[in-house]
């Protein structure tokens, strides 16, 4: 018994302190710095305690990233889930080229965010623009990564075009694991395809739901990579009397308040997007297992 | 003749279902068609002539060759 105690602490010992060093010391780090006036330079660190985080709730550029990562985050919600939904559904069918299409709609997840935000970047700076100018299309005549309003919503489709694919994979999966006789007796029992979809499938893949809803939130919360690259931010808005940009999500205002050598005040908001995050994470997996359980 | 109508209306949408697939397909598939259309263009040519296809399509070679002997892209491949 006491062996086997000394066994286990020897092969858990390299995982637990590969953690406390990659994980648990940085985050206290971290969580210190965030209430000092660091500024990433200076050796000298005084402690302001809660000040940095006072600051930000009156901070414009702040409370519009804060905003604008959570309505991205709820259309990518939507968008990204329903239509990875709707692929599952086609490669799943006995449509002829299924194993094709199953490929072809996860090709652009394997790009990675950086390089798909430059292709993405040239469509919609002048190939679209392009096309509008020679069609005399009007609302393409001038970029739609240029207008405030709309912006937000092209990152949300191209967000949607990189993980729609992956996402499908986890709804494939699910309807692969539903039996197959249970759809049949619905089928011969006379139930149409979309009483078959809305009353069997989805209730049936409920946990599969469960994991596609948190993936997408919390990989749109922290989205950084596509925002940079293909708006950094702009274009320019005003919000609270403030000239901001308006498509600056969270991660990218940590960034540029980071690059901008205010080390303490990036820690802070940084602290704020995990809490966040967490937050807003377990009640949406608390809630859909709840669901699972009514369903 | 009911039936043969209800088959031949079966048919007919899922023809329409197909052509929606294959639009939606090819949809996915045109940032790679810009980006490989592109690869054979000159940087004057993508400014200029964003959705046209390139002039010569022996650009792409000349392009290639240029990641192979550019010393700074070529580190970064290797």
């Amino acid at each position: 018994m006491k062996r086997n105690r000394i066994v286990n602490i020897v092969f858990l010992a390299p995982c637990v302190f590969a953690f406390i060093m990659n994980i648990i010391i940085p985050f206290g780090f971290g969580l210190y710095y965030s209430m000092t006036d660091w500024n990433g330079v200076n050796p000298n660190v005084n402690f302001v305690g809660i000040n940095n985080f006072r600051n930000l709730f009156s901070a414009p550029d702040f409370i519009y990233s804060f905003l604008i990562t959570i309505l991205y985050t709820a259309i990518n919600i939507v968008l990204v889930n329903a239509v990875s939904f709707m692929l599952s559904l086609i490669v799943t069918s006995k449509f002829k080229f299924r194993n094709f299409l199953r490929a072809g709609f996860f090709i652009p997840y394997l790009i990675g965010g950086i390089v798909l935000g430059y292709i993405w970047q040239f469509i919609f700076n002048n190939a679209l623009v392009a096309i509008g100018q020679n069609l005399s299309i009007g609302f393409l005549k001038s970029s739609l990564l240029g207008k405030p309003n709309t912006v937000i919503w092209i990152m949300s489709l191209v967000n949607t075009w990189q993980y729609s694919g992956y996402i499908m994979l986890i709804y494939v999966a699910a309807i692969q694991g539903i039996p197959a006789s249970l759809m049949e007796a619905a089928e011969v029992d006379g139930a149409g395809f979309f009483t078959r979809t809305f009353r069997i499938l989805i209730p049936m893949m409920a946990n599969a739901f469960t994991i596609s809803l948190f993936l997408t939130l919390t990989t749109s919360f922290k989205q950084f990579d596509m925002n940079f690259t293909l708006t950094n931010g702009g274009p320019a808005t005003r919000f609270m009397d403030m000239p901001i940009k308006a498509s600056q999500l969270l991660a990218m205002n940590i960034f540029n308040t980071a690059t901008a050598n205010r080390m303490a005040e990036a820690q802070a908001k940084a602290v704020i997007l995990f809490v966040a995050l967490v937050v807003i994470a377990l009640v949406q997996v608390a809630a859909n297992k709840k669901k699972e359980v009514e369903l | 003749m009911k039936t043969i109508s209800s088959f031949s209306q079966v048919k007919f949408f899922k023809s329409i279902a197909s052509a929606l697939v294959m639009l939606l397909f090819a949809l996915f598939m045109v940032p790679f068609l810009m980006v490989i259309i592109n690869s054979a263009k000159t940087s004057k040519e993508i400014i200029f002539n964003a959705i046209a296809l390139p002039d010569k399509w022996s650009q792409l070679f000349i392009n290639v060759k240029l990641i192979f002997t550019n010393p700074t892209d070529r580190k970064s491949v290797v």
